[in-house]
C-alpha cells in the first residue's frame, strides 16, 4: 500500500473521526495481513485499528461476541462451551499470521478463498457496524456483495455475534487444500440441528470452490424434516449442486471444485450430525 | 516522517520512520540484519520476530504497527559468545545448513517455549509450519526444538 501517512487512534470515536475527515483516503489497518494482495496504489492514511481495545472475546447468552480486532490466535485459544471457531482458526495458516490476522480484517474484504466467512454463514454470525449508529446485519446480507460495499467513510466492522452451539446442535468444518500452508481450495461448513431424529434446521456453507463465499439453500431445504444419514445426505448434496457456479482456484478445474465440494458437504454435513447426536442433555 | 518509541530488545528506542515501510525495512536499516528477508510477502517466516510474546512476519507489518509495543529480534536473543539454547541444540542437531532460515525458525520457536515451555511435538509443528527451510528437510530443525521443550512432551515426541 502506498501509505503517506499513519494515525493510531486510541478509542473508537477517535478513529471514527479519521476516518470520516479522510473519507476515502483513509484506510483501516488491523493485522495488514492481507496489504499483500491488495492491489490499490492510490496514497492513503492509515488508521490502525489496534489500540481500539476491540480485541476481547465474551461470552453472553445466546452466544459470543468477538471484538474486531481479536486476532486469529484469540480465536484459536478462547475455549468456552459452545464455542466452535477454534476449529476454524487452527487451519488458518501460518503461525505468525494467525498472531497478526483479526477477524474484522478477514471479512471485510473478502477472497474466494478467505476462510471465515463461511462457517460465518453456516453460523447465521450478526455483524455489528458502527457508524454514526450502531447495526447490526445478517451474515447472509453481509456477504451477498463485496462486505467493504456496507460500510460509509467513518464506518467501522466492530463485532462478530456468534451464537454458541447448543444441546442437539452440531457443527461440521473442512477446509480443503493440498499443502498444509496453502490456501483452501474448497471450504465447506455445516451446522445441523436435531429433534426426534430428524433435521430440525440446517445451513450449509462453501467457498473456495464457488466465486465468493455462499449458502446453499437448496441442500437445506432438501435435508431439513429429513431423516439425516449418508444416502439422505449423498442425495441431498447430488440434487442440490446445480445451484451453485463452481470455479476452481489455482490448478484446480471447475469440473474438479464442483466433485471436491459434493464430497466435502458430505464429509460435513455427517461431522455435524455425528455431533449433534452425542450433543445431548 | 514521524517519530515512533517502542521496546526493542529490552530498550526503549525512538525512530524515525516513512509510513509506508515495514518493520524489517526498520531493523534493517539499523544494522539489525539478523532477521532475514526472504518471500517479503509473509509466506516464509525467515523474518520472523517476536512481538508482545507472539511471533509475527516483520516483512508484512508496517513499522507504524509497533508504536508502543515489545519487540524481540534475533540480536537480543543470543549470539556466537552466549548462545540462547534454541541456537545451541539447532547447531548440535546439524539443523543449519545455509542458515538464513534459522533467524527465524528460532524467533518462532521461542516465542511458543517461551509460552509454552513445554509443548508438544504437535504443537512445536502447528507453530514452525509456516516457517520454510530449503536445506535440512525440517526433520533435524524439529528434533532440535523437541529437545528444547522442557521434559513432558517426551511420550509424544517419542
Ligand atoms: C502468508 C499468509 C497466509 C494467509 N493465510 C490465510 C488463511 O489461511 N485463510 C484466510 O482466510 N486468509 C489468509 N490470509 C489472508 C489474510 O491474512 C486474511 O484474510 C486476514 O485475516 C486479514 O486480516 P487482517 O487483520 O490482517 O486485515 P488487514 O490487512 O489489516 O485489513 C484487511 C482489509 O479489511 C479492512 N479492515 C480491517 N479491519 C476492519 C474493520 N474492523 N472495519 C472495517 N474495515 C476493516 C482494511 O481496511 C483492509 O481493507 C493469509 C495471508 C498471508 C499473507
Ligand atoms: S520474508 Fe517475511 S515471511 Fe517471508
Ligand atoms: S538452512 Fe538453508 S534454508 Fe534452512
Amino acid at each position: 500500500m502506498n501509505y503517506i501517512d499513519f494515525t493510531i487512534p486510541q478509542t473508537l470515536t477517535e478513529a471514527r473521526d479519521a476516518l470520516k475527515a479522510l473519507g476515502p483516503e483513509g484506510m483501516p489497518v488491523a493485522g495488514s495481513t492481507l496489504h499483500v494482495f491488495l492491489r490499490d496504489e492510490a496514497p492513503k492514511v492509515a488508521v490502525d485499528l489496534r489500540q481500539l481495545g476491540l480485541n476481547r472475546i465474551d461470552a453472553e447468552a445466546d452466544g459470543f461476541v468477538v471484538g474486531a480486532t481479536a486476532t486469529v490466535t484469540d480465536m484459536d485459544e478462547y475455549a468456552a462451551p459452545g464455542w466452535v471457531l477454534d476449529r476454524v482458526a487452527c487451519e488458518f495458516v501460518t503461525q505468525p499470521i494467525r498472531n497478526m490476522a483479526t477477524i474484522g480484517g478477514s471479512i471485510v474484504r473478502v477472497f474466494p478463498w478467505s476462510d471465515w466467512p463461511v462457517p460465518l454463514l453456516a453460523l447465521d454470525a450478526q455483524l455489528v457496524i458502527t457508524g454514526d449508529d450502531e447495526r447490526t446485519m445478517g451474515s447472509s446480507e453481509f456477504f451477498a456483495v463485496q462486505p467493504f460495499h456496507h460500510l460509509h467513510p467513518g464506518d467501522l466492522l466492530t463485532a462478530v455475534q456468534v451464537p454458541a452451539l447448543r444441546t442437539g446442535e452440531g457443527f461440521g468444518y473442512f477446509k480443503e487444500r493440498r499443502t498444509s500452508t496453502d490456501f483452501s481450495r474448497c471450504t465447506v461448513a455445516v451446522w445441523l440441528q436435531l429433534a426426534q431424529h430428524k433435521i430440525a434446521a440446517v445451513r450449509v456453507a462453501i467457498g473456495a470452490a464457488t466465486p465468493m463465499p455462499r449458502r446453499m439453500p437448496a441442500i437445506e431445504s432438501a435435508l431439513t424434516g429429513a431423516r439425516p444419514g449418508p444416502d439422505a445426505f449423498t442425495q441431498a448434496v447430488q440434487a442440490g449442486l446445480d445451484e451453485a457456479r463452481w470455479k476452481g482456484l489455482h490448478g484446480i478445474s471447475d469440473d474438479y471444485a464442483r466433485h471436491l465440494a459434493s464430497v466435502r458437504i458430505v464429509d460435513a454435513l455427517t461431522a455435524a450430525w455425528t455431533e449433534a447426536k452425542g450433543n445431548t442433555e | 516522517m514521524k517519530e515512533i518509541t517502542f521496546t526493542l530488545n529490552g530498550e526503549v528506542r525512538t525512530f524515525r520512520i516513512e509510513p509506508d515501510e515495514t518493520l524489517i525495512d526498520l531493523l534493517r536499516r539499523n544494522q539489525l540484519t539478523g532477521t532475514k528477508r526472504g518471500c517479503d510477502t509473509g509466506m516464509c517466516g525467515s523474518c520472523a520476530v517476536i512481538m508482545d510474546g507472539r511471533a509475527v512476519n516483520a516483512c508484512i507489518l508496517y513499522a507504524f504497527q509497533v508504536e508502543g509495543r515489545t519487540i524481540e529480534t534475533i540480536e537480543g536473543v543470543g549470539d556466537f559468545d552466549r548462545p540462547h539454547p534454541l541456537q545451541t541444540a539447532l547447531a548440535d542437531a546439524g539443523a543449519v545448513q545455509c542458515g538464513f532460515c534459522t533467524p527465524g525458525m528460532v524467533m518462532t520457536a521461542k516465542a511458543l517455549l517461551d509460552q509454552q515451555p513445554n509443548a508438544t511435538e504437535t504443537e512445536i509443528k502447528k507453530h514452525l509450519d509456516g516457517n520454510l527451510c530449503r536445506c535440512t528437510g525440517y526433520v533435524k530443525i524439529l528434533d532440535a526444538v523437541i529437545q528444547c521443550a522442557a521434559p513432558g512432551t517426551e511420550e509424544e515426541a517419542s
